[in-house]
């Protein structure tokens, strides 16, 4: 019926049509719910200022501009001794074999990590990381349906949960399930698509979040919560390994207003000060630097990073390239440009991009490429297919 | 205004509704109130046209709307308050289509009661055979067709108002226009076939 040149229009006039006016029902069905829901507490400073806001805006301005005109020359400072590495322009190290194999190469440290949990099906599974297959290791806890993200304590011990948006912390030796804090507690969208995501500080203690709310630190023992950073775009927060400085995935802008998914990796301390680019910016259509994780001693991160988007006309070619990528680091400072590590294939992102998990001993990656997990050393040509299309919540280490 | 469903808002609705969100963020109900009836109309249009559902769309606006009634004191930029409401919409909708057996399956057509203007360009069998095609794709490529045929938006605006990597919507879009013509070229061949048979 159609010639392809038209495909456009008809598309346009089918989806003219449809409903454009919301019943009066569903208006007050809304204002009748929102009349019985409590706003989250947020930023009103009309409230508290109400007299003396002017006064008191004109001395924030004054503040601003001080404090900005002070960053301004730390920045200087800052970028004059920082090499900015580009996200193009990688130093290749090693780039093992694209095939995988049937088997893990037994020298590859996955032999040294624990099991892995999966979210396959809408249930969570706990999985052998040498065969994909249900994991028999004992002290794997039972877990909520609905578990959204999950993280391990360093030591094993603990294991953090989102379950509709409630933060929870589980004791694997005894199945004992505890809330943190609740989604209303944490600010959190509590329905919709998921969009958290978690970290154990090194003690054990506290954890990392990031949210369309921002970055903050949650103590388990008592629930209390410190903003660290506030406002959308952040996500994938890892704590170093000293404790001292968090490392998270800060979407950029794609011309000054739009923010999308082009991504850099940034750093902030945790006390939320000192907040700083860490990866150069993304290249334009690329995903940038994505999904960071520390290795364990603290000397580099690694990340999914990509090649620009390549357009063929054809959805089975057009994609982005991934490579799994380091940054290295000494004393917090940068040491030269990118270095790659690993190819991680071609994506076409249909509702699911592609990420990495860092094993817990920081020598092995497992990449979720939407269409099937696979697990390579970072220090060997050797990689296996898991033979498993799921989504990774989180891998544990060996107690 | 954003009350005129799908057209884009003018300059003058847009400081109207920025006023209702300013008030709307400090508790007061009554300016919500004006903001829902504002806002509305676009809201049913966009989850209606990727739900293709009478029922889900208005649950999902539902739903998104009374969240944003919740959220409202945690935007900061008022500017960005469009862009922040068809995020949490969209992510209604796709909750709505994963919780509904009835997404996807549902292929009865959209009832009008009155000729519209994409009558004049589209005959039923068109309409049919896309709203097959249309009804075949995943909610996340829907959502970047209705974002960029209905709602008119450039592909990087599509990115920002979904959340996601401009990449991404163009995949999206790639992949959703490639289903739909492998969808309408399927049908355009069955009578073909069937002709050959009846030979």
């Amino acid at each position: 019926m159609t010639k392809p040149r038209d495909l456009d229009a008809l598309l346009s006039a089918y989806l003219s049509d449809g409903m454009d006016v919301l019943p009066d029902r569903v208006v007050d069905a809304v204002l009748d719910e929102a009349q019985r829901t409590k706003q989250r507490a947020g930023f009103r400073p009309w409230r508290t200022l109400s007299m003396y806001k002017t006064a008191l805006g004109l001395a924030a301005a004054v503040v601003v501009v001080v404090l900005g005109a002070g960053l301004w020359l730390a920045g200087i400072s800052r970028d004059s001794n920082i090499a900015r590495p580009s996200a193009s322009a990688p130093a290749t190290v090693a780039t093992p074999s694209l095939a995988p194999s049937a088997s893990p190469d037994p020298t590859m440290s996955i032999l040294r990590n624990g099991p892995i949990l999966i979210v396959d099906e809408g249930e969570y599974r706990w999985i052998d990381p040498r065969t994909g297959a249900d994991s028999t290791a004992a002290g794997l806890p039972r877990l909520p349906d609905g578990v959204d993200e999950a993280a391990w304590s360093r030591d094993g011990g603990q294991l953090a949960i989102v379950v509709r948006g409630n933060l929870e912390v589980v004791d694997p030796s005894t199945d004992v399930r505890r809330v943190v804090a609740t989604c209303a507690e944490l600010g959190w969208i509590c329905n919709g698509e998921r969009g958290h995501s978690i970290d154990w500080s090194p003690d054990g203690v506290t954890i990392a979040a990031t949210s369309e709310s921002g970055l903050r630190v949650i103590d388990v023992r008592t629930g209390s919560m410190t903003n660290i950073l506030e406002g959308p775009n952040v996500s994938d927060p890892r704590w170093s390994p000293d404790g001292r400085t968090i490392a998270f995935e800060s979407s950029v802008p794609y011309d000054g207003r739009h923010v999308g998914a082009r991504r850099e990796i940034q750093l902030i301390e945790r006390d939320g000060s000192n907040r700083r680019p860490l990866s150069g910016p993304p290249e334009p259509e690329s995903i940038g630097f994505s999904t960071p994780f520390w290795s364990p001693d603290g000397t580099r991160i690694v990340y999914l990073g990509s090649d620009p988007w390549k357009e063929t006309g054809d959805t089975a070619t057009s994609g982005w390239t991934l490579s799994v990528m380091a940054l290295n680091l000494a004393d917090g400072e940068l040491i030269g440009p990118p270095v790659k590590l690993v190819d991680a294939g071609t994506a076409f992102c249909l509702g699911f991009c592609p990420s990495i998990t860092l094993g817990p001993d920081g020598e092995s990656i497992l990449i979720d490429r939407g269409n099937g997990l696979e697990i390579a050393g970072l220090d060997t040509t050797k990689r296996h297919a898991l033979g498993l299309n799921a989504r990774v919540l989180a891998w544990r280490p060996v107690p | 205004m954003l009350v005129e469903g799908a057209s884009r808002t003018s300059e003058s609705g847009r400081v109207w509704v920025r006023a209702l969100v300013d008030r709307a963020r400090q508790g007061d109900e009554e300016a919500f109130g004006a903001l829902v009836r504002a806002v509305g109309g676009r809201c049913i249009f966009i989850a209606h046209r990727i739900l293709r559902d009478a029922d889900l769309a208005e649950d999902a606006v539902q739903v998104a709307l009374v969240q944003v009634w919740r959220e409202l004191p945690a935007l900061r930029d008022l500017e960005r308050f469009e862009a922040w409401l068809h995020r949490i919409l969209v992510n209604a909708c796709y909750a709505e289509a994963r919780r509904s057996r009835r997404f996807g399956t549902n292929v009865v057509l959209l009832e009008n009661d009155e000729p519209t203007a994409a009558d004049a360009y589209l005959t039923v069998h068109d309409r049919d055979q896309l709203d097959r095609g249309f009804r075949r794709l995943p909610a996340e490529q829907r959502a970047v067709l209705v974002f960029h045929h209905a709602l008119g938006m450039t592909m990087p605006e599509v990115a920002d108002h979904l959340g996601i990597p401009l990449g991404t919507a163009k995949s999206r879009l790639s992949y959703a226009t490639a289903a739909i013509r492998a969808s309408l070229e399927a049908d355009a061949r069955t009578p073909i076939l069937d002709q050959e048979n009846l030979a």
